[in-house]
């Protein structure tokens, strides 16, 4: 099994000063607790969270699947995340729209933020945009590519190559470093990849495991 | 162990009487504290719970299948989160930073469980919690339920999570708070943490725990 290293970390989160001490009965409020005195919109508003599914849908079942150990076949194989620093150089916008690869059957833009230490994450039907003259960088800390339904274990250590297809610069391969930690803070970014008018770099993938299938 | 920043905290439910009495209380753990026979005077960087606060149940069913509660970890400091198995960033990070806790701490690591609640108890099964969770660390802990005993877990710890509908081949994804909560070995629930804390920050203060 992997054994995660010590990461060097991005910025340290920290939630008030450390001093902040509730008395909590058995019905904590995360976001009261990590926000107070924070201003907040109608939308977070301090108080018993709504710790419900609420109407969780119906999970469909994704055609062609086939799922062994009594896995639940609506829940996928698993999932990865692939980061990447675009640089568009050009003076028009262009989006990461999609892509192919062997290692998983669907590969999705999404974007993700942490707001109020809640984690949100949505499918980017529109693509990813890289404005022009400017970066998209996909981190773990915000948008990514999703690889769904994984074919194999991303084991650290491997790679494995994905097209990505972008709206103006077409399409571009690129061979993925599976690793823990990102690779520009570790020192060892590989080299970049120019086509047309993008660069990419800092390209890598969190390990991860296929399930089922 | 006596906390030095620890003040009464806001009681919704404590009556005058009560809150007259936490006031007095702090004062005395105040003085004791500050006394030569204070004690550890160690400040936890983590967000910290008054004690004695005894965590949340957490009463669902194991990766293996087995009914599960939190007496089975008496004695152990225990790290909980809140995910699901389709998450690509923060619940895999969570997880690694978790195995980096333990190995921060050493010989202690064998008094430190790892417990990992899904919010997507409709597609994550046992068998397939046991699945991910084996990529991590085999000896981590996953839960699962029916959907009122996941809510009612969730809300135990004041974790909020939201099924989305969503465009993506999977049909839904979860919102779902990222953060992280610390259980004491004498079962307190003691502190939190934020999405993406050090773990060597973690490591400190489940060191400070025992």
């Amino acid at each position: 099994m992997p054994n995660p290293p010590l990461r060097t970390r991005r910025s340290l989160i920290t939630m008030g000063s450390g001093t902040l001490v509730a008395l909590v009965t058995g019905a904590a409020s995360w976001r009261a607790l990590a926000h107070e005195g924070h201003d907040h919109g109608p939308a977070a508003t301090p108080g018993t969270p709504a710790a419900t599914p609420g109407a969780t849908p119906g999970a469909t079942p994704i055609a062609g699947h086939d799922h062994a150990h009594g896995t639940n076949p609506a829940a996928g194989t698993g999932v990865g995340g692939l980061y990447l620093t675009i640089a568009n150089a050009g003076p028009e916008p262009d989006a990461l729209l999609g892509g192919v690869t062997d290692v998983c059957r669907v590969v999705e833009p999404h974007t993700m933020q942490v707001t109020d230490d809640v984690a949100s994450m949505t499918f980017a039907g529109a693509g990813l945009p890289v404005a022009a003259d400017a970066s998209l960088e996909l981190t773990p800390e915000g948008d990514h590519v999703m690889l769904v339904d994984l074919t194999r274990d991303l084991q650290p250590g491997t790679t494995y190559d994905i097209t990505l297809r972008f709206a103006v610069a077409g399409e571009v391969t690129l061979t993925v470093p599976v690793r823990w930690d990102d690779p520009s803070a570790a020192g060892d970014a590989a080299t970049a990849v120019t086509t047309g008018a993008l660069t990419i770099s800092n390209v890598w993938t969190r390990p991860a495991p296929m399930i089922g299938g | 162990m006596i906390s030095q920043n620890a003040r009464p905290g806001l009681a919704s439910r404590a009556g005058r009487t009560s809150r007259l009495l936490a006031i007095a209380l702090a004062a005395m753990i105040g003085l004791a504290a500050c006394g030569p026979f204070g004690g550890d005077d160690y400040t936890f960087q983590g967000t910290e719970l008054d004690t004695p606060n005894p965590a949340p149940a957490l009463n669902l069913t194991d990766q293996t299948g087995q009914p599960f509660s939190l007496d089975r970890l008496e004695g152990k400091a225990v790290l909980l989160f809140f995910g699901f198995t389709n998450c690509p960033d923060v619940c895999p990070l969570t997880l690694s930073d978790f195995g980096a806790v333990r190995a921060e701490l050493g010989d202690r690591a064998e008094d430190v469980a790892v417990v990992f609640v899904t919010v997507d108890p409709a597609r994550d099964t046992p068998e397939r919690i046991a699945e991910y969770l084996s990529f991590f660390d085999a000896s981590y802990i996953g839960l699962t339920g029916t959907d009122e005993q996941i809510a009612a877990a969730a809300q135990g710890y004041g974790v909020y999570y939201q099924a989305q509908e969503s465009d993506s081949s999977l049909g839904y994804l979860v919102d779902h708070t990222a953060g992280s909560f610390v259980i004491d070995p004498d079962g307190n629930y003691r502190l939190l943490y934020a999405y993406g804390t050090d773990p060597a920050v973690i490591a400190e203060d489940v060191r400070h725990l025992f």
